[in-house]
């Protein structure tokens, strides 16, 4: 990561698929100009003198010759024997070559002249060359000795044409880089063991020469190897100066003058290895260390342009960046194009402090440092110009989404079952009685008989699924009330085509029950199905079965046990008006016998149920001649609902039919008192039911165990090895189960005693609350309060039974809604835990709803 | 007659290029021919070694079973400001910094082991989760340390080095091939055992005096959790020879034992010896950092930028606590840097954003964090949402802020201080139930958060839930003892539920 990049100068590729070494490249002034030698291993020699500013020019390049030789280093020195101007040093695997350089007359590049050669090793053989470094050995400064170092680890010095002496080097498996330090006249190396070495020149020199090494005639490679491998463990006559260990791999020795220190003419040896960059001093400690957060690929040692005495220094990385280092301080950082693998600081026409790179690859270029930034890499985004008006419309869309998805009243999806219902408004005819068999004789035993047959009324269900596709598994509940019956209370529809396809039609055939009082009409419908994407919907719908199926009309009867009385302040309606219905049920005789001419003014209803005594339940309706009185009276008091409701409801939908709803109709109940006491009697009436169910089902309790235990004495007495006479227990037995037989019985009758009189109970309690509503003219909300607390519903079964919620519910609105002091309203509300017992007689009850009915009647509101 | 180069020579050059296929294969090509020879041998088991050299001067990731059975501290309860584990907190810090999974305040750089360091007590659910739970996997047990071997190491006969057929005693005779050997097996070979009994050997051969033996001993005995053998041998390698690694080897092992008091005193000795490396000084600074001493760490960045001016690991935490102490400005200008230095990274421009937005900057901070989004993935995409949520919250824009938290944790299911936000808008909105399950679910996803907790705790107070209103601040106090609105909410509950009694 570096702030900058270099900036060209100059720059070529050289040859095409060649590759080059780090050590085959040296840079000099030759002939008073700036010339950058290159070898590459396939052989190629290139010498270039960078003499236009504008880049690489085909003159810059003045020697290119095929060695066809792989060359491994590249010198530039004074090598020539008793002459002091430049000469190329060569290094080929057996050979050394050194030329000159001149250039050519005319203008136009220049020559190599070969001004000598040697071969390596003896005669060229048994010497593989590795590298080499050169300088004035032994204090000679006029001329530059060469030394070559072999890949087993020996050495070969040249004092210019003249081969002077060859030496084994200690512990060398890998040939490390050498230098000559030129101030102790000695040489620097790495060997295997990750150290540091230096050998004194003359040490060296004088050394006990090796000599069977150097004469050795190793006839063959394989000694050769074997040789190699001996080096690393068998020391040599040579010595050590003084040795310190990196302990890692050194990548190069350079010597210069780096770090600050007060003695003139200090020199370091700066080494930089895999990790860290080392400055040993001539004396081989260790002046200073670094580590390097990057892997090295080559270094340069440069003269400080400020003319400060110490150098500065550049290590390239191999993520190919140059960092310049003055001592610790990292002074400058750039990018480069490729990585290096030698770099040189010379001065190019004019221009000091040029620096040049070499990769692997035969890059070679000039570059010097500059501000440019770094890299491209952060481009300015495609600069579009928006349109604002897109991205607006865009946004209000996704917003809509958003909200609508965030919304909690969430749209319903449009796939739906739709359902339609159509009732005939006269009865089937008469329904045969096989129609009932196998399965349903629980319709046949209780269901009505007329004219031969069965009563029975077929109703329409009209399913529609507007969803493309179909939807499958479509259920339909129905929820019926008590008095209605029918074979199937849940309809299972496999499919349900959707689109325009023609609704599916179900029959569905009702029958009246002829036990229990009619108590509502409505008749619910329930439709569940998942949609397509799984989530489950339901649809409703409801139908209302006509009068007829509940009763029929007879000849008028007078029977005012109780009675009420209903006033509106409008004109009488004729009774035949209002139940015309009725009389299309019947025949054309009939009807003419059953109203004749009272039939405006006298009706009387017959329902399916009979009473105690076997004679069927009726009701009459009566109608005042002058006044819009209506009275309804019967010999039974939850016998007056449904007719009372029928004729409250007609009359209503009759004015609301000829009226505007905003002419004031009024219906009244004007009797001073409610009848609580008749209420009353139907209260304790259930009550008294379920007491005596009660206590049947506790007889029947005690006669099963009674009888569980004799069965277990006889177990007993048979089991027995010596049997004991049975002592008449066997008579005990028979007659405990012929009364476990009897209470049975008698269970069961208590049990349809409580349901007639949970049906009476619950039709009164629907004439009560018709009462209360009329009497106190309460509007839709305070009546569905009241019909909450005192419910018309009277379930029957082992839990709560309708006293003690009834009791419950009053006992919390005479605390609250009803309570007396308004202020206090909402206080006691909070109860503690109740338990829900069957109370032990109705008193209680009968005073909390007088109470509350004295409230509502004192101008108490529900609401 | 064109000359052939020498395979080996070319092959040595291409490991100085690190060229490693060609060289290992150059090397491959000699070593079939005449499998003895012991340069080609050398180089090639060099090479395989730099292929897959890992600085371990540098702290590393831990494993599961490091973190959870972490048996090598000290001290078991160890008093603030002496472990990593209990670091010195600062409250101003903890009310105004994240933090990261160990309740650590974040530096401005991810480094491998400085925020995973294990609170004391973590739980095995904590340390699988990792460092963001659901989106980095944890290492598993021996860390990095795992590799599958890599085919350049199989030559035609089968292995190249067959470890278990090593004489030791053998090599150790031979300290030019045992140094190259003891490379490649704690790096290639991953076998500390065996490279142990190699530098036992060759230490011993070298008459205890080589302080490379010794640094390599203590580094295979760190490998193999033998903390106090490995700073031993470390402590006298550095006696025989004072090296520059050797002290990052050590300050590691002090590391691990969890004294950095000691690390630290260390790392100032060797500063001495070596002035001016600024590798030190950033250790230094990064032992600051993680005793939550950030005055220190930022003088110590700031060092270190002075020695090496390109330093990002320096430049990225000081802009962090710049940021964190109300310099957005000058933060800004260190990220610009790092922009500049060539960092395009996520997590930079989100940085930048926010540095923009806090100084006011309102029309750059949007961009940057477009192209923030457009660099990201999963696995951050999630905080450039919540901070462009946070962003929302800042300019009132509470639509944008709920849908950013949203977007936030539907990238990523696990982001906690989200879900905490979305719990406080949606206290704005008086959806208290809803609220109460953001913060419930930011608290199961980051129980190092005190701010779920606490806003928990509070709206559960105001709703008459006394008792889990104080069940809540008291995890909140565990977390951050020092907060002053848990500490007054507290009380007030105290008072409460001692007036109900």
């Amino acid at each position: 990561m570096s702030l900058f990049k270099v900036k060209e100068f100059w720059q070529t590729k050289c040859g095409s698929d060649e590759e080059f070494d780090g050590a085959a490249i040296a840079v000099d002034t030759i002939n008073n100009a700036s010339v950058v030698c290159l070898g590459s291993i396939s052989g190629f020699l290139r010498v270039y003198s960078p003499s236009s500013s504008t880049g690489y020019d085909v003159k810059d390049l003045l020697v290119e010759q095929d060695l066809s030789s792989p060359i491994l280093s590249v010198l530039i020195g004074k090598f020539i024997p008793s002459s002091s101007s430049p000469a190329i040093a060569v290094l080929h695997p057996k050979r050394l070559c050194v030329f000159g350089l001149n250039a050519n007359e005319g203008g136009g590049g220049a020559s190599l002249d070969k001004i000598y050669d040697h071969a390596l090793g003896i005669n060229g053989q048994h010497f593989t060359a590795c590298n080499m470094c050169y300088g004035g050995f032994g204090g000679d400064s006029d001329r530059d000795h060469i030394c070559v170092q072999s890949m087993d680890g020996r050495i070969q010095i040249f004092e210019q044409d003249v081969h002077a002496f060859t030496r084994r080097l200690k512990n060398v498996l890998i040939p490390g880089p050498i230098t000559y330090v030129d101030k102790i006249d000695s040489f620097v190396t790495a060997n295997s063991q990750l150290q540091v070495e230096c050998y004194k020149y003359n040490v060296l020199a004088s050394s006990q020469s090796d000599g069977s090494e150097a004469t050795a005639q190793a006839p063959d490679e394989d000694d050769l190897k074997k040789k190699r491998r001996a080096s690393v463990t068998t020391m040599k006559g040579v010595t050590v100066d003084w040795s310190v260990c990196v302990g890692e791999p050194v990548l190069d020795i350079k010597v210069g003058k780096f770090c600050s220190s007060e003695r003139k003419g200090q020199v370091d040896i700066i080494v930089v290895g895999a990790n860290c960059l080392f400055a040993i001093s001539e004396s081989g400690s260790i002046r200073m260390q670094k580590k390097l957060g990057y892997d090295p690929s080559s270094m340069c040692l440069f003269d400080n342009p400020s003319g400060m005495p110490n150098q500065n220094l550049i290590v390239t990385s191999f993520d190919s960046t140059m960092n310049i280092f003055r001592e610790q301080k990292v002074i400058w950082s750039s990018k480069l194009q490729s990585v290096p693998i030698a770099c040189f600081v010379a001065e190019f026409q004019g221009h000091r402090g040029m620096i040049v790179t070499l990769d692997d690859e035969g890059f070679l270029s000039i570059v010097f440092l500059g501000t440019d930034p770094a890299n491209e890499s952060v481009v300015a985004p495609e600069s579009k110009e928006f349109n604002y008006d897109d991205v607006d419309e865009e946004h209000r869309k996704l917003l809509g989404i958003i909200r609508a998805s965030q919304s909690d009243n969430r749209v319903e999806p449009r796939e739906k079952v739709v359902m339609r219902t159509q009732v005939p408004k006269n009865l089937d005819p008469p329904g045969s009685i096989h129609d009932l068999d196998g399965g349903w004789e629980h319709i046949l035993t209780s269901c009505v008989r007329q004219d031969g047959g069965i009563l029975q009324l077929t109703a329409k269900l009209f399913l529609t699924y507007t969803g493309t596709g179909s939807v499958k598994d479509v259920t339909c509940t129905l929820n019926l009330p008590p008095c209605v019956m029918t074979k199937d209370a849940a309809i299972n529809i496999g499919s349900l085509r959707g689109g325009s396809a023609t609704p599916m039609i179900i029959d569905i055939t009702f029958y009246a029950d002829a036990y229990v009082l009619p108590t509502s009409n409505v008749v619910e419908v329930t439709a569940m199905f998942l949609t397509p994407k799984g989530e489950p919907r339901t649809a409703m719908c409801s139908m209302k079965l006509p009068m007829c199926f509940f009763c029929r009309l007879q000849e008028p009867v007078k029977e005012p046990t109780y009675k009420f009385k209903l006033e509106t302040n409008r004109q009488p309606v004729m009774l035949a008006t209002l139940f015309d219905d009725m009389f299309q049920v019947l025949g054309e005789e009939e009807a003419s016998s059953v109203g004749g001419q009272t039939a405006n003014y006298v009706l009387t209803f017959r329902y399916w149920v009979n009473d105690d005594n076997g004679v069927p339940l009726n009701a009459t309706v009566l109608l005042s001649k002058n006044a819009g009185r209506y009275r309804v009276q019967s010999h039974c008091l939850p016998a007056l609902w449904w007719v009372g409701k029928e004729l409250c409801e007609r009359i209503s939908g009759y004015f609301a039919a000829t009226e505007s709803s905003e002419s004031g109709f009024e219906m009244s109940y004007n009797e001073p008192h409610l009848p609580l006491q008749d209420f009353f009697t139907c209260v304790d009436q259930h009550h008294h039911w379920r007491a005596r169910l009660k206590e049947c089902q506790s007889n029947l309790n005690d006669t099963s165990h009674q009888f569980r235990t004799i069965e277990k004495r006889l177990l007993l007495r048979f089991k027995d090895r010596n049997a004991v006479p049975l002592q008449q227990l066997d008579v005990l037995m028979s007659e405990t189960y012929h009364r476990l037989l009897d209470l049975a019985r008698v269970v069961e009758e208590a049990q349809a005693n409580v349901a007639r009189s949970g049906n009476g109970l619950s039709c009164a309690v629907h004439l009560m609350l018709l009462f209360v509503k009329l009497r106190y003219r309460l509007s839709e909300e305070e009546e569905e309060v009241l019909a909450a607390h005192i419910s018309p519903v009277v379930l029957e079964g082992e839990g709560c039974g309708w006293e003690e919620l009834t009791d419950l519910g009053v006992t919390d609105l005479l605390r609250t809604v009803l309570a007396k002091k308004s202020g206090q309203e909402g206080e006691g509300s909070s109860t503690g835990q109740v338990r829900v017992v069957m109370p032990e007689d109705t008193n209680k009850l009968k005073k909390h709803i007088s109470i509350a009915v004295d409230r509502i009647h004192k101008g108490a509101r529900l609401v | 007659m064109r000359d052939e180069v020498d395979a080996s020579w070319l092959a040595l050059s291409r490991l100085r290029r690190r060229r490693f296929k060609q060289c290992i294969e150059g090397c491959s090509r000699i070593l079939n021919e005449s499998p003895y020879d012991q340069l080609v041998w050398t180089m090639k088991a060099r090479a395989l070694t730099t292929e897959v050299y890992v600085d371990e001067t540098e702290l590393e990731e831990e494993g599961v079973a490091e973190i959870l059975l972490d048996d090598n501290a000290i001290a078991s309860m160890p008093r603030p400001g002496t472990s990593l584990s209990n670091p010195k907190s600062s409250s101003s810090d903890h009310a105004l910094r994240p933090v990261s999974s160990s309740g650590r305040p974040m530096t401005g750089f991810s480094r491998p082991g400085s925020s995973s360091r294990p609170m004391s007590g973590m739980s095995v659910d904590q340390a699988f989760k990792g460092n963001r739970p659901g989106t980095s996997r944890p290492m598993t047990t021996l860390g990095r340390e795992v590799r599958l071997g890599t085919a350049s190491m199989v030559n035609q006969s089968g292995v190249f080095i067959d470890v278990e057929k090593l004489n030791m005693r053998k090599y150790a005779a031979r300290p030019a091939l045992a140094m190259v050997l003891v490379e490649y097996l704690l790096h290639v070979e991953v076998n500390p055992r065996k490279a142990l009994e190699l530098c036992s050997e060759a230490t011993q051969k070298e008459g205890f005096k080589s302080w490379f033996w010794k640094r390599k001993l203590g580094q295979c005995y760190y490998k193999l959790g033998l903390y106090r053998d490995a700073e031993k041998q470390l402590r006298s390698s550095l006696k025989d020879g004072e090296m520059l690694l050797t002290y990052f080897d050590l300050c590691k092992v002090y590391l691990k034992l969890d004294i950095p008091n000691t690390a630290l005193d260390l790392l100032k000795k060797a500063g001495e010896s070596f002035r001016e490396e600024s590798r030190v000084i950033i250790g230094i600074a990064r032992i600051y950092d993680m005793l939550n001493d950030l005055e220190n760490s930022s003088k110590a960045y700031k060092m270190v930028l002075e020695y090496d001016a390109g330093n990002i690991e320096a430049m990225a935490c000081l802009a962090a606590n710049h940021f964190y102490e109300d310099g957005p400005e000058v933060a800004l200008r260190y990220y610009r840097r790092l922009l500049q230095m060539g960092v395009n990274n996520t997590e930079l421009w989100n940085n930048l954003g926010l540095s923009c937005f806090h100084s006011s900057q309102f029309d750059m901070a949007l961009s940057c964090f477009e192209r923030a989004l457009a660099l990201a993935a999963d696995d951050n995409e999630g905080d450039v949402w919540y901070n462009i949520g946070l962003v929302g919250v800042g300019i009132g824009d509470l639509a944008l802020a709920y849908q950013a938290f949203k977007i936030a944790v539907s990238v990523d299911g696990n982001h906690a201080e989200s879900y905490c936000n979305l719990g406080v808008l949606d206290l704005r909105k008086n959806d208290f139930d809803s609220a109460a399950a953001m913060f419930a679910t930011a608290k199961s996803l980051a129980p190092f958060l005190f701010e779920p907790l606490y806003n928990l705790a509070l709206l559960m107070f105001k709703r008459g839930n006394l008792e889990e209103a104080y069940d809540n601040v008291k995890e909140a106090l565990v977390v951050f003892p020092e907060h002053r609105e848990s500490l007054e909410l507290k009380k007030e509950l105290m008072g409460s539920l001692v007036g109900l009694r």
